[in-house]
């Protein structure tokens, strides 16, 4: 009952009435699904080069760049680390099956609701290169 | 010398499979058609290696005689109709017909110019309709005497001169303006533009009432897109607009390789992901002459049947939504969750997303999992018979279904319906049966068939169907053989054509892809079950039905929206 008050207090005063779990967290769900790939970047051979992932990556989530891209017409500056953008991501798997390294693993963190698309485009640099290092 | 000799026996095997469709024809028909069957007969034809698909390539005139006279015949129906720019003309002309006993698919390839008007078929085939109008917005070819020659899923400010299946992807760029600019575009209409291609009725006199209901609405089932014209309680018109979930996806798929034509597949219809991404699979390795481990073939099955019974398990819950029985709801969508949940940890994908990849499948499940699986499927066995039994005796159910939305079996195989709509109307036809693809040849199952063809057959079908899938999956994991789950390496089909079939969940899926000489894809062409359905689907409504029968009825199709407009 007490919890109930209090989303409605909050909801008042924030006007965000999104609450996580409300009854229970029910991880068997969830279990074993894939989400987004997740780097290693010890193991990326982005500095030598290599960009399998960013090739084979159908939505083009995935890029090597110094900064994300902004828009289309934004040439992207040459590589320093390696980029997902999740608003892009649709979970394939195809980059961890193509890495020749075996530098990625699924993640099967499913929270992924942000405020913005700017975070899901910008917050998650997946790794550097072992030269920016 | 082995070249030879199997062309000469292939050239056997065409002579036979051409004979065979020949003494399916009216006498009548053989006559008038017999100097064209000898000229086949010697050339112009060929067949598939496994002898599934007799390609058949004839003239305009030749080939569309050859159409109009197959497709009143008893045993075969339309599959699908569209048109390529390649090949034999500046557009080829793709005729599928499903053909019974023996079971293969004729596929008649013409050349067409797209000046010439073509004489429609709607006359001996009704089914035709759909076909033909979209033959006409996509690659516009003008069908003469069609009736309702309009626009079907393209929207009302796609330019009048740009056709997807004429133009390359930059000319089609160039001519619609931009990718997507939903602003600009609504700008651009003209408002009698719209109202010419929106499905429309006549305004009624006094006391009839018209319903647009949809796309966008609550309710049970996906953005169906309707106008239903009433008189009191009755139902007297219906019409169904297509386009609001149209994507593009064959263009979408322009241009992609064999590793992410699935992906894209998959996207057709979520709820029938792995039917689609199995169907082109099946299609790029028929291309290339590759052969799927055992292995890859059997859990290729076994992941189809699970699709099939979360699908048909979430059916009934929706169903039971529909008709206002809560319990039946609530139980049915607590089995459709576990088998969504076994999916997630078998997969990595609850609706299995990613998880068939050309030649073979993409996860090989431990032997912990798969027992993990035949511990689901025997639960789900007891379980689903229980519930089915409880449910068909639930009168508040069963009264809403009775005798509700009855699509006639004469009328089902006029408009070829297929699936279980189909099954529910007498037309005995399953893809996995007539057209075995993975390990169906293999596994012993039954196909459930009615002839009432109301809600209540639909969902008796869909109920039988259920078991007959745990039935294939207990035999599937009784037979797993061991083995690699996907080829080590296979070189992508280049420079070829092929087709692929599926029996989606909703029915028979057709896929039919070209790829260039560097392998990728060049055309490639969907027809869903829904799309088939779609079609058929006003038919059961006007006449017997009152308003509030219409969402049972809509339930009971359960027509998957993103599939029929692609």
């Amino acid at each position: 009952m007490s919890t109930r008050l209090g989303w409605v207090i909050r909801g008042l005063r924030t006007g965000i009435v999104t609450t996580r779990y409300p009854a229970r967290r029910d991880p068997e769900a969830t279990r074993g699904v894939r989400t987004h790939p997740v780097l290693h970047p010890d193991s990326c051979g982005a500095a030598d080069g290599c960009d399998a992932c960013v090739r084979v990556c159908l939505p083009g989530a995935l890029a090597i760049e110094a900064s994300p891209k902004r828009d289309d017409d934004a040439a992207p500056q040459p590589g320093a680390a390696l980029w997902l953008d999740l608003g892009r991501c649709i979970g394939c798997g195809l980059c961890a099956q193509t890495c020749p390294e075996g530098a990625f693993v699924m993640a099967s963190d499913h929270e992924l609701a942000t405020r913005s698309r700017e975070t899901l485009r910008m917050a998650r640099p997946m790794g550097t290169s072992s030269a920016n290092r | 010398m082995r070249d030879m000799l199997s062309r000469i026996s292939s050239h056997a095997n065409v002579e036979a499979h051409l004979r065979a469709l020949r003494a399916k024809l009216t006498e009548e028909a053989q006559a008038a058609l017999a100097p064209l069957f000898e000229r086949l007969i010697s050339s112009g034809c060929e067949l598939t290696p496994n002898g599934s698909e007799l390609i058949i390539r004839a003239s305009t005139q030749d080939g569309m005689a050859l159409a109009r006279a197959l497709i009143t015949t008893e045993g075969t129906y339309l599959a699908d109709l569209f048109a390529d720019r390649h090949d034999v003309g500046p557009l080829a002309l793709h005729l599928l017909l499903g053909v019974e006993a023996p079971s293969m698919w004729v596929h008649v390839v013409m050349p067409a110019e797209p000046d010439v008007a073509l004489a429609s078929l709607v006359d001996v085939s009704p089914a035709m309709s759909w076909y033909e109008r979209e033959l006409w917005e996509e690659a516009g070819i003008v069908v003469s005497d069609h009736p309702y020659l309009r626009r079907l899923r393209l929207p009302a400010h796609w330019p009048e001169d740009a056709y997807p299946v004429r133009h390359g992807p930059d000319e089609l760029l160039a001519l619609t303006g931009s990718q997507a600019e939903p602003e600009t575009a609504e700008a651009r209409i003209p408002l009698v533009g719209i109202d010419d291609e929106r499905e429309e009725l006549d305004p009624g006199p006094e006391g009839v009432v018209d319903y647009p209901l949809g796309p966008v609405r609550s309710g049970v089932l996906e953005s169906g897109h309707y106008l239903i014209r009433t008189v009191g309680e009755e139902i007297v018109d219906f019409r169904l607009q297509l386009s609001y979930k149209h994507r593009g996806i064959e263009q979408r798929a322009l241009g992609l390789g064999h590793l992410h034509i699935p992906l894209v597949a998959e996207r057709i219809s979520g709820m029938s992901g792995f039917a689609h991404a199995l169907a082109v699979c099946e299609a790029l390795e028929r291309a290339g002459g590759v052969e799927v481990p055992a292995r890859a073939r059997y859990l290729r099955t076994l992941f189809a049947e699970l699709e099939r019974i979360y699908n048909h398990l979430g059916y009934q819950a929706d169903l039971c939504q529909a008709t206002g029985l809560v319990v039946g709801q609530a139980q049915f969508d607590i089995l459709k969750e576990q088998v969504l949940r076994l999916n997630g940890q078998l997969t990595g994908s609850r609706y299995l997303f990613g998880t068939c990849v050309f030649g073979g499948v993409a996860v090989d499940p431990s032997s912990e999992q798969l027992a993990q699986v035949r511990a689901l499927v025997a639960s789900l066995r007891r379980k689903v018979h229980h519930l089915g039994k409880m449910l068909f005796n639930s009168p508040s159910h069963v009264d809403r279904l009775d005798g509700t939305g009855i699509l006639l079996p004469d009328d089902a195989r006029a408009w070829c319906a297929v699936g279980p709509i189909g099954r529910a109307s007498g037309q005995d036809r399953d893809t996995r049966r007539d057209h075995p693809y993975a390990a169906y040849a293999e596994l012993a199952f039954d196909v459930p068939v009615l002839h009432e063809g109301d809600a209540l057959a639909r969902a008796r079908v869909r109920l039988d169907e259920t078991i007959q899938s745990l039935r294939l999956a207990e035999q599937v994991l009784d037979k797993l053989p061991s083995g690699p789950a996907r080829v080590s390496s296979a070189e992508a089909p280049r420079d070829t054509s092929a087709l692929g079939w599926v029996e989606s969940p909703r029915g028979e899926g057709m896929h039919w892809l070209r790829l260039d000489a560097s392998g990728r894809i060049a055309r490639y062409r969907v027809r869903t079950a829904s799309f088939a359905n779609a079609q058929t689907f006003p038919l059961s409504i006007p006449g017997r039905n009152i308003l509030t029968d219409f969402p049972v009825i809509e339930q009971s199709w359960a027509l998957s929206y993103a599939g029929a407009d692609r």
